[in-house]
Formats: C-alpha cells, structure tokens, sequence
C-alpha cells in the first residue's frame, strides 16, 4: 500500500515535472530559420560547391588523382615553346594547356581531398550551397575558360641567381621553380598525335597508376595571343568514359 | 431548442398555427446546422491550435505560410482530404469499411446534443444527460472495431481491439466519477448539474469536498483523455507500433472523419469535464456572467472547454505513449480503485447532513488553489523568458 502511494504520487509528480518545462517551451524564442527569407552565414571554411580558378590551373591534374570519386576531369595538353611564357598568381609556371577541366558536382562527396594537394591552391571550396538543379547535368561545371587572361609576367620573380646556388635557404620554394622555365620545358619535342600520351614533369608520378586524368588531345592548339587554352573544349560525353573504367 | 421554439414563437407569426410536428422539426433543423457547422468547423481550429502548440513546445514555430501565420493550413489540408480518393483495400468489407467512420463521427456528435451551452441553450434537455453521454460516447467504440476489422488489415485490427479493451476499462471509473457528481446533484440532468454549481468559482464541485473533488476531477480527465484515444493513452493508433492503428487503410474523407471524430471527442469530453466540475456555462465570478441583456453561458463554457482541451494537447507534447500493460494497471489498480472509494466516501458524505454540499472548509480553496495555478504558469512564462534571454546571451558570447 505504501508502495501504491508512493508510485501514484511519483507518477503524478513527474508529469507536473513534465508539464512545467513544456509550458516553459511555449515562451521560449523559437530557433527556426524562415529559410528562403533568412540564410544561415556559413563559417568561412564550410565545404559547399568546389571553385577553381583557371588561371592559376597548371594542369598537373593532382586533384583529379586524389578525388576519390573521380569527379574532377582533366584533358592538358603540352604547352608549344612558342607560345608566350604565362605564370599563375603565386609565381609557379603554367606550361600545360588546360583544355577541360570540368567538376561534376552531382557525384563530389565533398570531402574537400583535391584541395590539399593543388600547388597553386587554384581549386578550393566555396560557402556556396543553393546550386539545386532539375537535370543532373547542369552539375557538370565547366571551368576552362577559352579566352582566359593569363599572368603573361611572373608575379614573383626568381631570386637573384649569382648570389648562391639552388639549394641555398634563402631562395623561397615557389620562386626556385620559375628558375628553370621555359627553355627546358619542352625537352623532347614530341609531336602531339592522338595515340600518345607525352609524360609531363609535374604529373609524372601517378600517371601508370590512374592514367584517366591526363591525357593528350589531338588538336594543335593556337599559339597565337596570350590565350592558353585550346578554343574547343571536348565535350562532357567524350570525358565521361574515363571515370567508369577506372 | 427550448429557447430557439420560444424565439420562434414569439417573433414570427404564424408559426404556432404549423402543424405541431414543424414546430418541433423546424428548431431541431436549425440547432442541428448550428450545432453541425460547430463541430465540423472546430476541429479545423484545434488542428490549427495543436499544431502551433506543439511547434511552440518545441521551440519552433509550427504553421507559418499559408494564410496569416499558418491560420488557413488547417483549412487546405482539410479541402485536400476532401478532393482526395477514397481507397478501399482489396478484401475489405467495403459497406463496413464505409459505415465505420460515419459511426464514429455520430458518436462524437450525438454527444453534442445534451450539452448545455446556457440555462436553455441546450438541444435537449434530457433528465438522463449523464446516462447519455456516455451512452452515446461509446457508439464511437462500435465504430472503431468496424474500422479496424473491415480494413482487413493486421495492424488496424491491432489497433480496433486495443481500443475496446482501452475504451473498455477506461469508462468504468469516468462513470464512477459520474457517480458522485449525480449523487451531489441528485439528477442525472446535465443542466441540474449545472445549476447546482451556481454562486461563483467556489461553488464549482471542483472545489466542493475539498481534497476528494479535485482528485475526482483528475481521474475523470484522465479517463477522458483515454477515451478519446489522446496522448499517453494513444496505443490504438500509436503510430510507431501499429503505422497508424485502427485508420490506417482510410484515405481522403473517411480519414478526415475520423480526424474530425478524434477533435470533437476532445471538445466533448472537456466540455463534460467542466460542465461536471468547472461550473458549466456559470462564470467564475456572478458580474461576469452577462454584458448588459447578452448571456455570456455559451462563451464561458467553450473557454473552459478549450482550456481543458488544450490541457490535452499539452498532454500530449509532454508525456509519451504507455505500454498496453501500463494502461491496463492505471485503468484497473490505480484509478478504479481511487475511483470506488470515492463514491463510497462521498456517497457517505451526502448521506450526513452536515456535510451535504460540501466540507465547511470548502470555501478557502477555490480561490486560493485557482491562484496557485496561475501564479505557477506565470511564474514558469517569466523563468522560460529569463532562460530564453540567458541562452541567447551564452550563444551570443
């Protein structure tokens, strides 16, 4: 019987205990977000749709090795040696000509992977979250631009040579690099053809092993103007294979 | 009706020479569209209400884009249900599937009938009003095990059985209760009942026999809340057991009447409730009972009604669903036997003379109680604002 009572008045208790803060809840400032109206500010570094600058792009194609979705299509080509020398914003020389390079937000995971090993820190992402689309292509972003306006001087001019040899501490790392541009960029003059695939310094290494990024084109491109990148850029169809066989 | 055939005949001529079945049948008609557009109308107010009340009790804001502040979702949604097809599942009994929720409407509404909105504001006065209610309140029983075994589905089957045996239990000590305001009363009549409340807030049979009545009152609105299927007693149609209990197959319509079913239940079961212990259409303080020649009964009423009802829905943001055993032992070995002895108590107490109406120490508590109450809610608005003005504060830093 004691029992009883006691269990009667707990229960009986503990929903008045209940009552008081669901009625406190009814004068509390409500947390909503009228969403369309008001926007949540996103913190700086929030990893929402990715962004790449294409004139800063050198084309090494790392992004596209370390996506782990395979969402970052590439297509470079050799840059001529007749073709003006031009530089991206931190000094490092662009000697590939980017033709394509095209993101498919639809299957990036966000995991914001290709943008640690970018040299140039071209490719990073923005704050930017309202680009829902009815067709699943409108996410396939196109970033080479044709007529893009290239850094056709170094930003960053090497430092004076005679003072001390390369490996010296005093020389910056982005600024030995442009010591050694564009004269011994093009060793081996290979003759662009559509079978083969030129091995290029920079992306060299993960080439055996993920070869779908970087590939050659066949088309010559123009080496008149400061204008880098070939006039065509191949169409999404001819890029889409790669991701699948890989 | 009483009023409106009184009305009637003295304001438009001729209407005494109608055959005497018109003079019936005409304010009959009339009450009945009043009291029909009421209730179908109400329920689209309290979805509207339950809805806001449960965004605010969850920190949001509930309904916001239809109409001003949400107030024309209810009404949308209500227009869909009516445009939408009414789907009927392979193997139901289709005459069953259709007469369920028309019964369990009926049920809600036959209620609405005894239910005294004044002194002769009521459809019928019947002498046995308490008998009827409750009478009529469990058709809606009926309707709910059709529902459930017309489906010809497992879990709305689950739900229609869990119902009787709920329905079952729960109007045993709801009648109980019943018993010892009609033994006060001494008439089963709702408007007696009423009637003997008269005199302001402490003359209410909450607050007569001072510890018993108000006790009496939270058994009676709690087996209420049972019987209309709300929450915590909501396990026929709990919907993380049984998808959605007893309606599950019912779409478009049908499914709106059972909404409209389990709302109007809710006003008839707080406006019982305080017809039985909050005084009815009487006002808690005799000057406000009327403005000039305007009776205020009717306002009076449906304001305590809706104070219980939303009693109800803050139930039910605030406590969560019993087992089917729980409810079995609140039903049977908490509230009966609370129940019983206070009818054998307060049976008792009529009986002796001196305590015929009540404890003489009655008088002290309604005031002061009604002053705790809402002492303690405004005292909980303003901790919730200066906890809500603190939690922004620690956000901001």
């Amino acid at each position: 019987m004691k029992q009883w009572l006691s269990d009667l008045w707990y229960g009986f208790y503990t929903v008045l205990v209940g009552m008081k803060i669901t009625w406190r809840h009814l004068f509390v400032d409500k947390v909503t977000l009228h969403y369309p109206e008001e926007k949540w500010t996103l913190p700086p570094k929030s990893r929402m749709r990715l962004f790449m600058k294409y004139e800063d792009c050198i084309g090494c194609g790392q992004c596209a090795r370390a996506c782990p979705v395979d969402c970052i299509y590439i297509k470079t080509e050799k840059r001529p040696p007749t073709s003006p020398a031009i530089w991206a914003a931190d000094g490092t020389p662009i000697k590939l000509d980017t033709h394509v390079f095209d993101i498919d937000m639809s299957l990036c995971c966000y995991c914001n992977l290709c943008t640690y090993p970018c040299p140039t820190n071209c490719i990073y992402m923005t704050p930017e979250y309202e680009f829902a689309a009815t067709d699943l292509t409108s996410h396939l972003y196109h970033f080479a631009k044709p007529n893009a306006k290239f850094l056709t001087v170094n930003p960053k001019p090497p430092a004076p040579k005679p003072a001390v040899a390369a490996g010296a501490p005093g020389a910056p790392a982005p600024a030995a690099k442009p010591g050694v541009p564009i004269a011994p960029g093009a060793p081996t003059p290979v003759a662009p053809s559509p079978g083969t695939t030129p091995k290029e310094a920079p992306p060299v290494p993960g080439d055996a092993a993920n070869p779908a990024p970087i590939i050659a084109t066949g088309t010559p491109p123009k080496a008149g103007g400061d204008t880098a990148g070939g006039g065509d850029s191949a169409p999404p169809a001819a890029v889409d294979p790669e991701p699948s066989k890989a | 009706m009483d009023l409106l055939w009184g009305f009637l005949n003295q304001n438009l001529s001729g209407f005494s020479d109608l055959p005497g079945w018109l003079q019936v049948a005409i304010p009959a008609a009339i009450c009945g569209v009043l009291l029909i557009t009421f209730m179908a109308l109400g329920p689209i107010l309290y979805v509207y209400v339950e809805t806001k009340v449960a965004g605010f009790m969850q920190d949001r804001i509930g309904p916001k884009r239809v109409g001003p502040h949400g107030m024309l979702q209810t009404v949308a949604d209500a227009l869909k249900l009516m445009f939408k097809e009414a789907i009927y599942p392979a193997g139901a009994d289709k005459m069953l599937f259709i007469l369920a929720p028309c019964l369990v409407v009926l049920g809600a509404f036959l209620s609405f009938v005894v239910i005294p909105f004044g002194a002769r504001g009521v459809t019928a006065n019947l002498n046995i009003g308490v008998f009827y209610v409750v009478a009529v309140s469990s058709v809606s029983t009926v309707g709910l095990i059709m529902a459930g075994w017309a489906s010809n589905n497992k879990y709305a089957l689950f739900g229609a059985m869990r119902s009787a045996a709920q329905i079952v239990s729960y109007e045993i000590p709801a009648v109980m209760i019943l018993l010892t305001i009609v033994m006060i009363v001494g008439s089963l009549s709702l408007n007696d009942i009423v009637m003997a409340q008269a005199g302001g807030l402490h003359q209410w049979f909450l607050f007569r026999y001072f510890p018993l009545m108000p006790v009496a009152f939270l058994i009676f609105f709690t087996a209420g809340l049972a019987e209309c299927n709300r929450v915590p007693f909501d396990i026929p149609e709990a919907e993380s057991e049984l998808v959605a209990g007893f309606h599950t197959e019912y779409s478009g319509f049908f499914f709106a009447m059972f909404f409209m079913a389990e709302y109007t239940e809710m006003f008839i079961v707080s406006a019982v409730a305080s017809v039985l212990f909050l005084g009815g259409w009487w006002a808690p303080l005799p000057a406000l009972q009327q403005v000039g020649p305007v009776g205020l009964g009717a306002l009076w009423l449906i304001l305590k009604a809706w104070a219980l009802v939303f009693v109800m829905m803050w139930l039910r943001w605030t406590l969560p669903r019993l087992r089917v055993d729980q409810l079995m032992h609140v039903a049977w070995k908490v509230l009966l036997p609370i129940a019983m002895t206070l009818v054998v108590v307060i049976g008792g107490l009529v009986m002796w003379e001196p305590t015929k109406n009540g404890f003489p120490w009655d008088r002290y508590f309604g005031w002061p109680l009604t002053g705790i109450v809402f002492f303690l809610l405004l005292y909980w608005l303003i901790a919730a604002r200066r906890w809500s003005a603190r939690r922004i504060r620690e956000y901001a830093a």
